[in-house]
């Protein structure tokens, strides 16, 4: 009897609680009529081997509990391949934004190799498995809320992304140009965001250069700046056929990169330099100043030849 | 080459398991104890696991295709099932929906015998 009163302890451990009680003493009926049948078949009481026997042809307590629950899986067979879709994009997509973090990191952090290249695996096995599980909890909160069968009711085919047309026009360089533009540029705002440093200047001499106070007042502008090239890229990857969102977006990001050049041509510094030798560092002031002065001209004629070759291509691209 | 035996194994499980609602609500027309529902199941060739017949049974009665009572038999409480009106109702549906499967499946495969 104490191998019962165990085993349906183990079972009532796991039960929904409301129908604990009932479900316990139906089972304990259940497994005394086993057992009683089982016994008048035999001619005599049933040792505890025996017992133990008819418990496990009951089944693990885990898996006769579960199935008293409403809910039995995380993420339904419908479900399922939307789920494995999005996962794998997601993965692929953030793994080479943290390759493109630890290669930054590698190339300019001034770190050893290895410490960067151990520091960049570990950071993005950690945002890798983040994203997995946040994925995998999105996908379980929307089969309990149901929301694939509202989905499935609505979709069309003509909203379906364009990816077929876009793989089989363009050479693969051009096919996966706004996939690596999404990746870096989500890579930049990590590292706008703080995710990694790059001395601007090697610290010899007691130099350093770090950037002037106007940067603090353009985070945000180029944050938002930054996320209108991923949107634009996204949009160009999925929905190029929405040609007026694309132009719009065009401009707007030239319009952007075009007003913070001229708020940074109005800034008296883009850089500051600080060390102890003054003639020195007046004099590397001085030229850099010149220089990003003339870099920051460049840059918005570049913008602004960019916008014009988009529009144009976007002008001509068939339908 | 012939079909492996675990992979039949595994589509007999699939085409049973929908059809043991059938069976359970079609035994339940008259009154029964879990134990004996399942013995009279066994008896008739559809053996269902004790694991899952249990849920089953709360399943069908939570969506009120079902009802049940514990009452005293034999010196011991037992907790006896039927169907309800509801239920007797799905029951008639899900059998004219099983033999028009039935007689579907039977002119598909005419040709094979």
């Amino acid at each position: 009897m104490d191998l019962i009163e165990r085993y349906l302890g183990a079972v009532r451990w796991n039960l929904p609680s409301a129908k604990a009680g009932d479900i316990i003493a139906e089972l304990a009926d259940l497994i005394a009529a086993r057992i009683e049948d089982r016994e008048e078949a035999l001619g005599r009481p049933l040792d505890k081997g025996e017992v133990s026997q008819i418990l496990r042809e009951f089944g693990h307590p885990l898996t006769v509990a579960g199935r008293y629950h409403d809910r039995q899986v995380l993420i339904g067979a419908e479900l399922f391949p939307f789920y494995w879709f999005v996962l794998r994009i997601m993965l692929a997509l953030f793994a080479v934004i943290e390759a493109v973090k630890t290669a930054g990191r590698i190339a300019v952090s001034g770190e050893p190799f290895f410490q960067a290249l151990s520091q960049g695996l570990g950071d993005a096995a950690n945002t890798l498995l983040t994203i997995g599980a946040l994925i995998t909890l999105a996908f379980a909160a929307i089969e309990q809320a149901g929301w694939l069968d509202t989905y499935l009711a609505r979709w069309k085919p003509e909203e379906l992304p364009d990816l077929g047309k876009l793989r089989l026009d363009l050479p693969p360089r051009k096919r996966w140009e706004p996939v690596f533009e999404i990746a870096f540029g989500i890579g930049f705002l990590a590292w706008w965001a703080g995710a990694f440093t790059i001395p601007f200047f090697p610290h010899d001499d007691g130099m350093t250069i770090t950037a002037a106070p106007i940067w603090a007042t353009l985070y945000w502008p180029v944050v938002v700046l930054v996320w209108a090239r991923i949107l634009l890229s996204l949009v160009q990857f999925l929905r190029p056929a929405w040609k007026p969102l694309r132009a719009l977006l065009i401009l707007a990001s030239t319009a952007g990169t075009l007003a913070i050049a001229a708020v940074l041509h109005a800034a008296e510094r883009i850089v500051i330099v600080a060390g102890a030798d003054a003639a020195k560092v007046a004099k590397i002031q001085q030229s850099l100043d010149k220089g990003l002065e003339i870099a920051v001209i460049v840059v918005a004629a570049i913008s602004a030849w960019q916008c014009v070759k988009e529009l144009y291509q976007l002008y001509k691209e068939p339908r | 080459m012939p079909v492996e035996e675990d992979l039949f194994e595994k589509l007999r499980v699939e085409l049973r398991r929908g059809s043991l609602v059938l069976a359970v609500l079609g035994a339940l027309r008259e009154e029964r104890y879990g134990y004996t529902l399942r013995t009279s199941l066994e008896e008739a060739g559809l053996p269902i696991d004790e694991g899952a017949l249990y849920p089953l049974l709360r399943r069908l009665e939570t969506q009120g295709l079902l009802t049940s009572e514990w009452r005293e038999e034999a010196r011991r409480n037992k907790r006896f099932y039927r169907l309800t009106p509801d239920g007797l109702h799905v029951l008639g549906q899900l059998l004219a929906e099983w033999n028009a499967i039935s007689e579907s499946i039977l002119r598909l495969t005419e040709g094979e015998k």
